[in-house]
């Protein structure tokens, strides 16, 4: 089999007959549609690529400079709160007892779970070789980085005296009081430093030919030598590919159980303890499913600002949300069926905690919450997205997404803050409600991802200028018959 | 060294792969030749061999390497400095494995990008052969041949197309500047290295700090409470003077005559049955117990820090159940003493 690259136009299988039974309009007609649809198909020479990409790099108009000092800004109220409430103690939050986990650790499991699909995306699509991933593998590790950074800090402050957050470490002194591994926390902080690191360095270690690319398109000034210290010296040779290939397989290989294992250690940190509710062995999986899910929106919604803001038409196409919307579907059905794994079995035992945090959520105060939880995560996906005009269309694709992330926000949000105001002892219920202090710190760390997103889509090409070329080096239109299929070439 | 450095640009896959065969034809080693691109094209396409398979073995060894670290901080970190936990194995076999497995995929990712950076060479210093172009997707071809044959190589590769007929020569020195390379290497890995013995220096004991801590003593004012009193002076728990490791209420009962008689009859009540009268670990009920307990006069538990017996007569360990409601924390001093003195008669006799 022969596939040409370029020209759209490919030798068929002898036995499917002449296609000069066509007439040549047809065939170009057939060609042009294709190539209008997928991008892998529309091959174009690598300096129009890159200037695309380039422009809306070196260019920020009023706009951006707006957005740039508001999330600016509301970082630093965030920032200014947190060493207000160093100052003053963590009392000045709705924290009390029994509530004593409630929004930042909320915000903690749900930024993980952000943090969790993007590597997942980017790993799991190049295992398996979908082969629309190419230009959104970037925009899923940069979220996966930022939102792990941001999640990372909710763990010190809701330690309230930060400080000492160094007595996590494994350090042995003569005090005798050093961390244990006997404790969930100890692994959520292995897990998550590894987790950070290895997608910091996953991240880089793709992006360093299209640094070159950079490196080698701006001549000259503060972006060049940048560019030129992060992209290592790369040239481009056949090692330098074939190193960068076998490590992108061992990390993608390898970056997948850690994932899925530090999510589900995030489940474990409720499931240890003897809270009910939160006592459940479903939990890992149960977190590592809806954390999949609130990402793989998220990932949407950030390709849908970024193609509309940094003009990236030509390459995010409906074909990529078409993917993502599929992947989105599956998801949501997994949350489900584990979301009714958890509730089936308290529900199926009638213990009197049990039914009564059941009944908290189902008919009780907290049932708009957990009704809007179950339209978002389930009900709207599940009805729209088998539609493949809804998945094509990127203002419902946002709109599904956007209700996606509530969803998930309140799903963690239930499970912490008020599961936990129900125990065994009814003398010591209470409920939660959250300050002003957790309100802005909360907002804040929105904004943070924002933030580093507006600095990081300025600095470095958020599609990977070299994937998109390969995908596209590797795919051509094959003939059937009086169609024209799109087919790929992986020789190895 | 009378080499000469030739590169030549091409539009075209097809190309590039016949100026290779032809560098081969005239006797150019594959070694020589360097083809640089934008896209990764496979080796077969251009007629290469296949880049070899270190940067895997590399990475096996860095996992290998997390492993062992992993080992550490899950066992060697609790063999040296014990942290005994009420009825708690002293290393829990589940959270091992889950903190085994971090840091072992830790070891791996580390050492797949560590061995990415090395095998290249990045970052790479010098003026290394190299043209803008290659950015726009040409395909370079670097050629490093004798000077007797560089007539030749430069025919072979102008044949096969080069872009605009074009074949630069380039000055000896537009290599990689390896000397600089190693020496940054080095210097990274010393600063490495300095800076994790100095901060094992501190953690473990080798440069002590006395990290005050006086939490006791502190003037706590959580929301939920109001000031907490300071203790009067010469005051000491209910239950008597409590272990803290190197604070004032922990003073160990000197072993004296009355305090190791006081020992004697403590443990022939508490501990006998099963550790036996001689603390050789055959009491009575030893038998039932799997695994059996252990004879207290051998090396492993004498040498045990006094504090860590107390722990263990206060909170238990293993099937050894807690004995702090049996005996007063002068009473566990007493019955440590008696312990150690059943050694002393057993090695003396």
């Amino acid at each position: 089999m022969s596939v040409h690259r370029g020209d759209g136009l490919a030798d068929g299988n002898p036995a499917d007959g002449n296609p000069a039974d066509q007439a040549p309009s047809e065939v170009t007609d057939q060609a042009r549609q294709a190539r209008a649809r997928y991008l892998l198909l529309d091959e174009r020479p690598m300096p129009d690529l890159v200037a695309q990409l380039l422009g809306p790099m070196q260019r920020a108009g009023p706009l951006y400079w707006l957005l740039f000092a508001v999330l600016g800004c509301m970082v630093l109220v965030a920032g200014g709160v947190w060493i207000y409430q160093m100052w003053w103690g963590i009392g000045i939050t709705g924290l009390n007892r029994p509530v004593m986990w409630a929004v930042y650790i909320a915000n903690f499991v749900y930024f993980i779970g952000i943090g969790v699909a993007g590597t997942f995306i980017s790993a799991v699509l190049r295992v398996l070789r979908f082969q629309w991933r190419a230009p959104i593998t970037r925009a899923a590790e940069t979220l996966t980085v930022f939102a792990l950074a941001t999640s990372g800090l909710f763990p010190l402050i809701h330690l309230g005296r930060t400080w000492k957050f160094y007595w996590m470490l494994p350090y042995p002194n003569q005090r005798r009081l050093w961390p244990s591994y006997h404790s969930a926390l100890l692994w959520d902080l292995t897990a998550i430093l590894t987790y950070l690191t290895s997608s910091v360095l996953f991240a880089w270690l793709v992006m360093i030919p299209d640094l070159a690319t950079v490196r080698d398109r701006i001549a000259r000034g503060w972006r060049h030598r940048l560019m030129n210290v992060l992209a290592l010296g790369w040239r481009g040779t056949e090692g330098e590919w074939s190193h960068l290939k076998t490590a992108t397989t061992i990390f993608s290989l390898a970056i997948i159980p850690v994932m899925i294992l530090m999510h589900s250690i995030v489940g474990w940190d409720f499931a240890m303890t003897i809270q009910a509710g939160w006592q459940s062995t479903v939990f890992g999986p149960y977190f590592v499913s809806g954390a999949l899910l609130s990402g793989a929106a998220a990932v949407i919604i950030v390709l849908a600002v970024a193609r509309k803001t940094l003009h990236l038409e030509y390459f995010l196409r409906a074909e990529h949300f078409d993917g993502m919307g599929r992947f989105l579907l599956v998801l949501s059905l997994a949350w489900a069926y584990f979301y009714f794994n958890d509730v089936l079995v308290p529900w199926y035992g009638q213990l009197p905690v049990d039914k009564t945090i059941l009944q908290l959520f189902t008919s009780g105060r907290a049932a708009p919450l957990w009704s809007l939880m179950v339209f978002s995560n389930l009900v709207l996906p599940a009805a729209t997205l088998w539609s493949r005009r809804v998945r094509t269309s990127i203002p419902a694709m946002v709109v599904i997404s956007i209700f996606v992330n509530i969803g998930m926000y309140l799903e963690r949000y239930l499970i912490v803050a008020v599961t936990l105001g129900r125990n065994e002892l009814p003398f010591d219920w209470g409920a939660y409600v959250p300050h002003l202090p957790e309100i802005l710190i909360t907002v804040g760390a929105f904004s943070l991802i924002g933030f580093l997103f507006l600095v990081f889509v300025k600095l470095f090409p958020i599609i990977p200028i070299w994937e998109v070329r390969e995908g596209q080096m590797k795919q051509g239109l094959r003939r059937i018959g009086r169609d024209l299929v799109p087919t790929r070439v992986d020789p190895d | 060294m009378s080499q000469s450095l030739l590169l030549a640009l091409y539009d075209k896959t097809d190309q590039a792969a016949q100026a290779i065969a032809g560098l081969s034809d005239i006797g150019v080693r594959d070694a020589d030749v360097t083809v640089m691109s934008s896209v990764p094209y496979e080796p077969q396409m251009l007629g290469r061999r296949a880049v070899d398979g270190r940067l895997t073995a590399i990475t096996l060894l860095g996992a290998v390497a997390g492993l062992f670290l992993g080992l550490f901080l899950t066992v060697g970190i609790y063999e040296l400095y014990p942290l005994m936990q009420g009825g708690q194995p002293l290393i829990p076999v589940a959270p091992s494995l889950i903190i085994l497995f971090e840091v072992t995929m830790l070891g791996t990712m580390g050492s797949a990008f560590l061995a990415f950076l090395v095998l290249n060479r990045f970052p790479i210093f010098g003026r290394p052969a190299y043209d803008l172009r290659i950015t726009e997707g040409k395909i370079g071809v670097l050629a490093d041949v004798e000077s007797g044959q560089v007539f030749q190589a430069e025919e072979v590769l102008r044949q096969a197309g080069a872009v605009d007929d074009d074949v630069q020569t380039l000055e000896s020195d537009r290599r990689p500047d390896r000397v600089s390379w190693l020496y940054f290497a080095g210097a990274v890995a010393s600063v490495v290295v300095v800076v994790a013995v100095i901060s094992l220096l501190f953690f473990y004991d080798v440069i002590r700090i006395p990290f005050p801590t006086q939490m006791a003593a502190q003037n706590s004012t959580a929301y939920v409470q109001g000031p907490r009193r300071a203790a009067p002076e010469a005051a000491v728990p209910v239950q008597g003077p409590a272990l803290i490791a190197g604070q004032p209420a922990s003073e160990p009962v000197p072993a004296s005559e009355s305090s190791l008689q006081r020992g004697r009859i403590l443990f022939g009540i508490d501990c006998a049955l099963c550790h036996g009268q001689e603390g050789s670990g055959d009491g009575p009920l030893a038998k039932y117990f799997e695994p059996h307990p252990p004879d207290l006069t051998a090396e492993d538990v004498q040498e045990l820090p006094d504090d860590v017996l107390f722990l263990v007569l206060t909170q238990g360990r293993g099937i050894m159940p807690s004995l702090a409601e049996n005996l007063s924390p002068v009473e566990r001093w007493d019955v440590i003493n008696h312990v150690h003195s059943l050694a002393r008669n057993g090695s003396g006799g």
